[in-house]
C-alpha cells in the first residue's frame, strides 16, 4: 500500500524538479539577453560622453585663438582628465556587466560555469574601481564568486540553483553600480550638458568663419522633398549670394551673411536639443538598469521574469541615442 | 521615480548656470567690448566662470553653513539679473559688472562649499 504512494511522491518530486529547471533555463536566458541589451545601450551612452571630454578640450583649445576665449587653466585641464577617467571607469563597469550577462547566458544554455564566474568577479572588480575613481571610500571587499558543483542532488535542480546564485551575484554588483550612478546622476547630466555646450560653441565658430561646409545639414531638407543636394554647386551659389545685399537691410551685409546667420540658428537649436537630451539619456539609462535589478529579484524569488520594463527603457535609450546622433548630424 | 536633489547638485546647477550664461554671451560681449582692456576683462570673467564650474564638478559641495546658503541665494538672484541684462545688452558696463559679481560669487561658493 505504501510503496505506490512513495513511488508517486518520488515521481512528483522529480517532475517538480524537472519543471523547476525547465522554466529556470529559458528565463535565465531571457534575463541574460535583456541584461546584455540594456548594458549595450548604456555603454553606448557612456562612450558618447567619454569621447565628448576630449572633443571639449580640443574645442576649448581651438576656440581660444579663433574667438578670443582664454585657454583653459591647467587646473581645469586636470579636472577634465579626472572626469575622463571617471567616465572610463564607468564604461569599464558597463563592459564587465555585459560580459557577466554573456556568462549567465552560457550558464543557462550549457551549464558552463567558468564564463559566468569570471564575469561576476570581473564585474565586482570594475564596480569597485568605478567607486574608487569617484573618490569614494573603499567598500568592503566582495568575496570571490564561484559556483559549487554540489548545489542540489539532481542535475536539473542543481542547474536551476546555479542560475539563481549567478543571478544574485550579478544583481548585487548591479545594485552597487546603480547606487553609485544614482548619486552621480545630476553631476553626470550637468557635465554632459557643459561638454555639449562647449563643442557646440566650437562648431558655431567654425561655421561663422566659413570653415565648415553645411552640406550634410542642408541635404536632408532638400532630400525630404525629392531634391538632390549638389555640393559642387555650393561655392558658385555662395559667390552669387555674396553679391546680393542682405535681406535684413543691414549695411555691408550680404546674402552669404544671411545664410551663415540661418545656419547659426540651426546649430544653436541643435545644441539646445542635445543639451536637453543629455538629462533624458542619463535618466533612461539609470531607469533601465533599475528595472533590470527588479527583474533579477523576480527571477531569484519566483523564477519569473517580466522584462517589459527593461525592454521599454532599452528602446527609449536607443531612440534617444538616435535622436542625439541626428542632432549631431551623425 | 522622483529624486530629490542633494546639496551638491543644487549648488552645481547654479554654478553651471553662471558658466552657461558666460559661454553663450561671450561672443556678443567680446565684440561689444571697447578696447583691449574691456575685451581682456570679458576673457578673464569667462575663464573664471569656466574654471569655477569644472572645479565644482569634482568637488563635494555642501551648504551646511549659513554663509554658503546666503551666497547660493545671492548667486541665483545674480544669474537671473544677468540673464535679463544679456537679453538686451543695452548697457555693457552694467552687464559686465553683473557677470563679474556672478563669477565672484560662483568662485566663492565653490571654495567655501567644498571646504
Amino acid at each position: 500500500m505504501n510503496r505506490p504512494v512513495r513511488v508517486s511522491v518520488v515521481l512528483l518530486s522529480l517532475a517538480a524538479l524537472a519543471g523547476c529547471t525547465s522554466t529556470a533555463r529559458p528565463r535565465a536566458g531571457s534575463l541574460a539577453s535583456a541584461g546584455g541589451a540594456a548594458t549595450r545601450v548604456a555603454a553606448d551612452s557612456v562612450r558618447e560622453a567619454a569621447a565628448s571630454v576630449d572633443r571639449y578640450v580640443e574645442a576649448q583649445l581651438l576656440l581660444a585663438p579663433l574667438t578670443g576665449r582664454p585657454d583653459p587653466a591647467e587646473e581645469t585641464l586636470a579636472t577634465l582628465r579626472k572626469v575622463r577617467s571617471v567616465l572610463a571607469a564607468r564604461g569599464d563597469a558597463m563592459s564587465e556587466l555585459g560580459a557577466a550577462y554573456a556568462g549567465l547566458d552560457a550558464l543557462a544554455a550549457f551549464d558552463a560555469a567558468d564564463q559566468v564566474e569570471r564575469g561576476v568577479n570581473d564585474l565586482a572588480g570594475a564596480v569597485s574601481a568605478y567607486r574608487e575613481a569617484l573618490g569614494r571610500p573603499a567598500a568592503a571587499p566582495v568575496p570571490a564568486f564561484g559556483l559549487s558543483k554540489g548545489l542540489g542532488a539532481f542535475a536539473g535542480a542543481r542547474h536551476a540553483a546555479r542560475l539563481k546564485k549567478a543571478s544574485a551575484a550579478i544583481r548585487e554588483s548591479l545594485e552597487r553600480f546603480v547606487a553609485l550612478l544614482r548619486t552621480e546622476r545630476e553631476v553626470h547630466a550637468s557635465l554632459r550638458r557643459a561638454l555639449v555646450e562647449g563643442q557646440g560653441t566650437a562648431a558655431r565658430a567654425f561655421a561663422a568663419l566659413g570653415l565648415a561646409r553645411p552640406g550634410t545639414l542642408l541635404a536632408p531638407h532638400a532630400a525630404a522633398f525629392g531634391l538632390a543636394w549638389d555640393e559642387k554647386e555650393y561655392d558658385g551659389a555662395l559667390a552669387l549670394l555674396r553679391k546680393e545685399p542682405s535681406i535684413t537691410g543691414r549695411p555691408g551685409a550680404n546674402r552669404e551673411d544671411d545664410l551663415r546667420a540661418a545656419l547659426d540658428r540651426v546649430l544653436e537649436h541643435r545644441v539646445a536639443r542635445r543639451v536637453d537630451l543629455e538629462g533624458a539619456l542619463v535618466d533612461e539609462t539609470l531607469a533601465g538598469l533599475e528595472a533590470l535589478v527588479l527583474a533579477h529579484r523576480s527571477f531569484e524569488a519566483k523564477q519569473e521574469t517580466d522584462l517589459a520594463a527593461v525592454h521599454g527603457h532599452v528602446a527609449a535609450v536607443r531612440a534617444l541615442l538616435d535622436e542625439y546622433r541626428a542632432a549631431a548630424g551623425k | 521615480m522622483a529624486r530629490t536633489k542633494s546639496n551638491h547638485e543644487r549648488l552645481l546647477a547654479t554654478v553651471e548656470a553662471t558658466y552657461r550664461l558666460a559661454e553663450r554671451s561671450f561672443d556678443a560681449l567680446h565684440s561689444a567690448a571697447k578696447g583691449p582692456e574691456e575685451k581682456e576683462r570679458v576673457r578673464e570673467l569667462y575663464g573664471a566662470a569656466r574654471d569655477a564650474y569644472w572645479k565644482a564638478v569634482l568637488a563635494c559641495l555642501e551648504d551646511q553653513s549659513g554663509v554658503v546658503a546666503a551666497i547660493h541665494d545671492e548667486l541665483k538672484a545674480k544669474n537671473r539679473e544677468l540673464k535679463r541684462s544679456l537679453e538686451t545688452l543695452r548697457d555693457l558696463a552694467s552687464t559686465l559688472a553683473l557677470l563679474r559679481d556672478a563669477v565672484r560669487l560662483a568662485a566663492a561658493l565653490v571654495t567655501l562649499a567644498a571646504a
